[in-house]
């Protein structure tokens, strides 16, 4: 068993590239899901939400 | 729904509430990214006048261009740029969190005072002779574990702050701080990993040697370019031009994929400082695919900080300070398609060791790097002293076009300059030997070095110039003046 995962990483290590890409992209799609875009727009507004003590 | 309308549904909402924050740390480094950045313009202007009169060298080892040529590197980057990262992120997180400083004073006091002392052993290092003689790195090792220390407490400090937030979501310019702090740590302890000679002595040598060596220095360099001067100064980017603006950014999502395609790509982008060297082509090649692919990122960033103006332009011409955080924005813009292009190894060929890259350097260094800075700090001052009002927004506007020609003639001269060099060296006569000697090229470049120098002078007034109106705005004068915006012929634009 150990000797498969041992293969298994040799064989999936040098797509490096790949598995970064897909994190990636699998972020945009996260971020640019329709559904999300009005808690996006809201996050936006967060510095005009600060009111001081003193000010 | 605009700003107001904003605040007013937030407040009926419960979700403002008053803060007290931690404003007096930010007001020590407000007065300290002031001061070195004076500091560190001076010497520059210094330091170009020495290479066009070498007799301004003066024949002492403490002031040979060699020894302080470091002392206005770090001035700029650790001391001007770092005081201005550390002072705007301990602001934006509060604001953001809405959560007072964690630790409080004490430890900000210590941040304060230990990245004071850290800039000034550094500097003294130099002047002595005391360097490691890596670019960017050269402290030595007990300077290094000293800001070790500092940098870990301002950590604490900064996601202490964070864990106490009122805002449930952690606001974007945090993530690019954040970014900042954890890297820069990172890369401090990997590429300074030395053995001192012994412990009472300063010298030291490297864990590392030979290609390894110049590769660990050159993943520091430029990521120390890309998290210390890039995500460091957006986080400036996605706070202050927002609230200088009074509108929200243009769009929170491309800055949170601007975030993560910087994160994924610049951590590799090192190998193009050694182009055609002993590197191994695979890698060099590796670095040069990713600085080109770095090209995306950054102008999707640059296009969410210049459209958070969409449908405002007009504040452009009446806001100076508003002027140069779009500026400084459109320079990121300008030097970091400027930057791929260098990386590309057959670009590279003819522009490395030459003065186009002091060029590139000091378009990302005054265009964006400064004059976000200086915008931060028009906004601050005012906030932090609690004055309704800057002492003078001509002066403002003075410093910004007085710095603007400056930063103009200096990466033209450096252009030209640099071309100039790389194709002297580059040219063989008709047997094949080399066209031109070393000293004819030094020969060729003094007129570029005094216009240069001219450029830098012209920088150093304006910063002079924002010492004082901030200085008279602390004290709370306001000046007697026409504001631009009552210019009876001003159009908004469209």
């Amino acid at each position: 068993m150990e000797a498969f995962f041992q293969d298994a990483f040799a064989l999936l290590r040098p797509l490096w590239v790949v598995w970064l890409m897909l994190i990636f992209l699998g972020i945009v799609v996260w971020v640019m899901w329709p559904k999300r875009k009005a808690e996006m727009e809201d996050h936006a507004r967060i510095p005009f939400r600060e009111e001081d003590a003193e000010g | 729904m605009s700003v107001a309308e904003v605040a007013v549904a937030d407040a009926a909402a419960g979700r403002t509430e008053a803060v007290a924050y931690n404003e007096r740390i930010i007001r020590y480094f407000v007065i300290a990214t002031m001061f070195w950045g004076v500091a560190a313009f001076a010497v520059g202007v210094l330091i170009a006048l020495q290479l066009a009169y070498p007799v301004l060298n003066l024949g002492l080892e403490w002031t040979t261009f060699g020894r302080l040529r470091p002392v206005h590197t770090s001035a700029a980057i650790f001391a001007f740029g770092g005081n201005a990262l550390l002072g705007t992120s301990l602001y934006v997180v509060q604001r953001t969190s809405r959560a007072s400083l964690f630790g409080g004073e004490a430890l900000g006091l210590f941040v304060f005072f230990g990245y004071q002392a850290f800039i000034v052993m550094a500097a003294l290092g130099y002047v002595f002779g005391v360097t490691q003689g890596r670019e960017y790195a050269e402290p030595e090792w007990y300077v290094d574990l000293w800001l070790t220390l500092v940098w870990v407490v301002y950590l604490v400090v900064f996601v202490g702050t964070l864990m106490k937030r009122k805002e449930p979501h952690i606001y974007v310019a945090n993530w690019f701080y954040l970014a900042f702090i954890v890297t820069i740590a990172m890369l401090h302890i990997v590429n300074n990993l030395a053995v001192p000679v012994s412990w009472t002595g300063a010298k030291s040598y490297s864990l590392f040697s030979g290609v390894q060596d110049a590769l660990t220095q050159w993943w520091y360099g430029h990521n120390a370019v890309g998290f210390f001067l890039t995500a460091g100064f957006l986080g400036i980017m996605y706070y202050f031009i927002p609230k200088q603006a009074g509108r929200p950014v243009y769009s929170y999502r491309l800055s949170i994929i601007h975030f993560w395609a910087l994160i994924f790509l610049y951590i590799w982008a090192g190998p193009h400082h050694l182009h055609y060297t002993a590197l191994p082509d695979w890698a060099q090649n590796l670095g040069m695919v990713f600085s080109v692919m770095l090209w995306m990122p950054s102008w999707g960033g640059m296009i969410n900080g210049i459209m958070t103006l969409s449908g405002a332009w007009d504040k452009l011409r009446t806001d100076p300070v508003l002027r140069f955080l779009v500026t400084s924005v459109a320079f990121y813009g300008m030097s970091t398609f400027e930057g791929p292009v260098m990386s590309i190894k057959q670009v590279n060929a003819l522009s490395h060791y030459t003065d186009w890259t002091v060029g590139h350097v000091h378009s990302g260094a005054l265009g964006w790097v400064a004059f976000v800075s200086f915008g931060a700090v028009y906004y601050l001052v005012p906030a932090l002293w609690r004055r309704s009002q800057l002492y003078s927004e001509r002066l403002v506007s003075y410093h910004f076009w007085i710095a603007t020609i400056g930063i103009v003639f200096y990466i033209t001269a450096m252009w030209v300059s640099g071309i100039l060099q790389g194709t002297m060296w580059k040219s063989y006569d008709h047997l094949g030997f080399l066209q031109y000697s070393f000293i004819e090229t030094v020969v060729e470049m003094h007129p570029y070095y005094v216009i240069r120098a001219m450029g830098g002078v012209l920088f150093l007034i304006g910063a002079l110039i924002m010492v004082y109106n901030l200085w008279r705005t602390a004290r709370g004068d306001v000046r007697q003046e026409v504001r631009a915006a009552a210019a009876p012929l001003a159009q908004p634009a469209e």
